[in-house]
């Protein structure tokens, strides 16, 4: 699902397929392996995602969140489709946008 | 799901809300008019209404609409409740299940139903402050709380919802059905957890949603997630009091809350802060709403007093349940069944081969498959509770017709049975307590004379025993008078003037087809059918009745039941090659006639002190004697009645899956079902009871005292 693509200090992993209740926990330990490694900066690139759900949605909130305890600077970047129709049906937020 | 299945489901539902309703008034009737009583109440109807109005039921919803807008005025103490009301609503709830019923048939309700139904409603009228129009409502307008504008939905789940397949947005998907989403808040304050599993939800959610809806309805569409799911509902009209509620009472999220609030524009900063710096505000403690942790353990007893909180749980009990049709249920028992004996002809097969592991191996299968059995039969056990409340209802109209002043007890009320019997033993029971009430418990002025207490006490009693289920009718009433039973009984030429009968054999007299000592036909008891038919569907459940009283004390009727009619333990005999099942649980010990010391001249042997008498197989069922002696002697127990039973062989324990006797065999006594042994052979199931009461009149008879007995039973086969 995910590889590791650069080095220190800025680190992008792509996610692709599913990001749901049953993929989330390899998806996490994918980010934890980039997270290990990054110095400033980590990007998350959702542009082969091809389904989300709210277990999805809740591991991208959360590795923002100990993005920001680790000082690492954390960007969600070109949201799929599916990500964008997901997080916008319910004017959740919007990918870069202020509140996620 | 298909049409007709969302159908049975609607029926079965709302006949488990209008037995919710019934129980409910009758609770209020006995004083229990506190809040919860009352909600309870108004919800079952609600539901009904609202699931009727689904299926464009119009005259159930109509009927329904102005029974709610009473509850309505009940809950808010608008009008004082009453037995007169509570009789009214009762008539009411017996009005809606016609309703329902004809609906079922999908048949119109005929113009005497409806002219019943215009004469409750003209009754529920003055309960209300304006006349009922029982023209037929708009669906729209039905609910008084329904509000157009922007709701608030604050919620939160279970940690481990998302395991359970379901998605909080899916939920919120079906909200949109009714409505539109203008806003959903996340909530991230629990999402820093070192324990953090990704499976597990720790988002809340803050929801503006846009809608012509009431809060019920938004709770019902919550209820995908069932007891999972928290919710703090705020309509359009709620005050920003409530939104400091909501924030105050949101813990450590509060901040995040406040300001999700305030991005979503229900409130206004400046508001919200002063209503949180106001003096009032500061007095209040702060219920802290759990992490979404601790959510399953969430106790919702605080939200009662809280009109604008709704849990989507509301009517669910901690445990959770899934309607399954009986048939299927009788389909996997009976399935099992033949599992259960196929197991048993390949232990057969695999004795002969002498193979260890083969045997070890089936070990490992017999051991499973007796799980798996008891698992099956345990689906099938529901509690008598359920039947136990539903007299709550019958004492309460029939004391009213009687003019008696009676309370009835419930104890027990979990005591576990086989639903096949629950549903059998309904209607004996109904007899047995509307006798008990009719006759048993005295009117008022005769039991004051008496110097007993004017309210008589009717009890329901269950409980297990020996393997057993006793359910006992008990009332404190005048208790019954032999002599006069007697009496009765020559008169009705039942028996002859000299019979000298015990006790036990007297009451049984009451069991006589045709027999009443009732000096006045009721119409509820006395016609002198029906404790015959109680016998009779008592017996046919392989169970027994005895009656014990004490005349000026009370009676009571003990009924004892097996567990299951479907799988039992049983122990395999033989008596002249053919075979038979004792069950297991009648089974005291098992002894070699050789050695048990009998009484000369009598049936009978004395176990250690105890005079217990007996009976040889071969001349219960006339079998052929071939020259075998009896070897050996079970001695079974039945309640506290014991006797020996005097087999050829023993073959040791069994499951046997009991099967229905074929016509021919209904009228051998002593038998009470047979089975199929892993050889293939019929095996008969004894009825213990019957082989006790065998033992003991063939006991009597050989001590020249039960001639008079034998009268008895030769009026009943020329009565019969």
């Amino acid at each position: 699902m995910a590889n590791e693509t650069s080095s220190d200090p800025v680190v992008s992993i792509p996610l692709s397929g599913h990001l749901t209740v049953q993929t989330v926990k390899k998806a996490l330990a994918d980010i934890n392996q980039a997270i290990a490694k990054v110095d400033k900066a980590l990007t998350v690139n959702l542009k082969d995602v091809e389904l989300i759900d709210t277990a999805g949605l809740q591991l991208l909130l959360y590795v923002k969140s100990i993005c920001a305890r680790d000082n690492i600077q954390c960007q969600l970047v070109e949201a799929s489709d599916p990500v964008s129709t997901y997080l916008q049906r319910f004017h959740i937020c919007t990918i870069d946008g202020v509140l996620l | 799901m298909t049409l007709s299945a969302g159908f049975d489901i609607f029926f079965a539902e709302s006949q488990e809300q209008l037995e919710v309703m019934e129980t409910m008034l009758m609770a209020l009737g006995e004083g229990q008019d506190d809040k919860e009583t009352l909600n309870a109440l108004f919800r079952s109807v609600h539901t009904i209404k609202g699931s009727a109005g689904m299926f464009d039921l119009t005259a159930l919803v109509a009927f329904t609409h102005v029974v709610e807008n009473v509850l309505d005025h009940l809950r808010d103490g608008k009008i004082p409740s009453s037995s007169a009301l509570i009789s009214l609503l009762l008539s009411c709830k017996d009005h809606m299940q016609q309703l329902l019923a004809l609906s079922e048939n999908n048949e119109a309700p005929s113009t005497s139903l409806q002219e019943q139904g215009e004469r409750y409603l003209i009754a529920l009228a003055k309960y209300l402050d304006d006349t009922p129009k029982p023209s037929q409502p708009d669906f729209q307008d039905l609910d008084d709380d329904c509000e157009l504008g922007h709701w608030h939905i604050s919620a939160r789940f279970a940690p481990d919802i998302l395991l359970d397949g379901i998605d909080p947005f899916a939920v919120f998907e079906f909200l949109e059905n009714d409505g539109s989403i203008d806003f959903c808040g996340v909530i991230t304050d629990y999402l820093s957890s070192t324990s953090f599993k990704p499976e597990h939800l720790y988002l809340g959610f803050e929801i503006r949603y846009s809608s012509l809806t009431c809060r019920a309805n938004i709770a019902d569409a919550f209820s995908l997630a069932g007891d999972k799911a928290r919710l703090t509902i705020l309509p359009p009209s709620a005050p920003t009091s409530a939104y400091v509620d909501l924030i105050r009472n949101s813990g450590g999220a509060s901040e995040t809350v406040k300001q999700l609030l305030i991005d979503c524009g229900v409130v206004k900063a400046k508001d919200i802060k002063a209503a949180l710096e106001s003096p009032a505000a500061k007095n209040v403690q702060p219920k802290a709403s759990p992490p979404p942790r601790q959510l399953a353990e969430a106790k919702t007893s605080d939200e009662k007093n809280q009109p604008n909180k709704v849990t989507a749980s509301t009517g669910n009990k901690a445990k959770k349940y899934v309607r399954v049709e009986s048939e299927r249920l009788d389909h996997l028992v009976n399935l099992i069944g033949e599992l259960v004996v196929h197991k048993q002809r390949v232990d057969l097969l695999i004795d002969g081969m002498s193979n260890a592991q083969l045997t070890e191996a089936a070990y490992g299968v017999t051991l499973v498959t007796e799980q798996v059995r008891d698992a099956a039969l345990n689906l099938r056990m529901t509690p008598i509770g359920d039947t136990f409340t539903r007299f709550k209802r019958l004492v309460h109209d029939t004391a009213e017709s009687l003019g008696k002043e009676i309370r009835l007890n419930l104890i027990g009320e979990s005591t576990e049975l086989d639903r096949t019997m629950v549903e059998k033993i309904t209607d004996p029971l109904t007899h047995l307590v509307r006798n008990a009430m009719d006759h048993g418990i005295e009117p008022t002025a005769e039991r004051t004379a008496a110097g007993k207490a004017a309210e008589g006490e009717l009890t329901l009693e269950a409980y297990h025993d020996s393997g057993n289920v006793v359910i006992e009718v008990r009332d404190d009433g005048g208790g019954i008078n032999t002599q006069r039973v007697k009496a009765k009984a020559i008169e009705k030429n039942i028996i002859q003037v000299e019979s000298q009968l015990s006790e036990r054999e007297i009451y049984d007299l009451l069991f006589h087809p045709g027999f009443s000592t009732a000096a006045q036909v009721t119409n509820l008891s006395g016609r002198g059918v029906g404790m015959d038919v109680v016998k009779r569907n008592i017996e046919e459940l392989q169970g027994t009745i005895e009656i014990i009283s004490h005349l000026g004390q009370g009676t009571c009727f003990r009924i004892r039941l097996p567990l299951t009619l479907a799988i039992i333990d049983g122990f395999h005999t033989s008596c002249s090659n053919t075979h038979f099942i004792v069950p297991q649980n009648t089974i005291i010990e098992c002894l070699d006639f050789d050695k048990v010391d009998k009484i000369k001249g009598s049936d009978n042997i004395n176990l250690r002190g105890e005079l217990v008498p007996y009976v040889s197989t071969r001349d219960l069922f006339e079998l052929p004697d071939n020259n075998d002696l009896a070897k050996n002697i079970i001695i079974v127990q039945f309640g506290d009645r014991k006797a020996g039973l005097l087999v050829d062989e023993l073959y040791g324990e069994v499951q046997t899956v009991v099967k229905p006797l074929s016509a021919i065999f209904r009228s051998v006594r002593g038998i009470g079902g047979s089975s199929v042994l892993g050889s293939g052979e019929i095996a008969f199931i004894l009825d213990i009871p019957q082989v006790i009461a065998f033992a003991e009149h063939n006991e009597k008879l050989a001590s020249g005292a039960m001639l008079n007995h034998q009268k008895i039973e030769d009026s009943h086969q020329r009565l019969q």
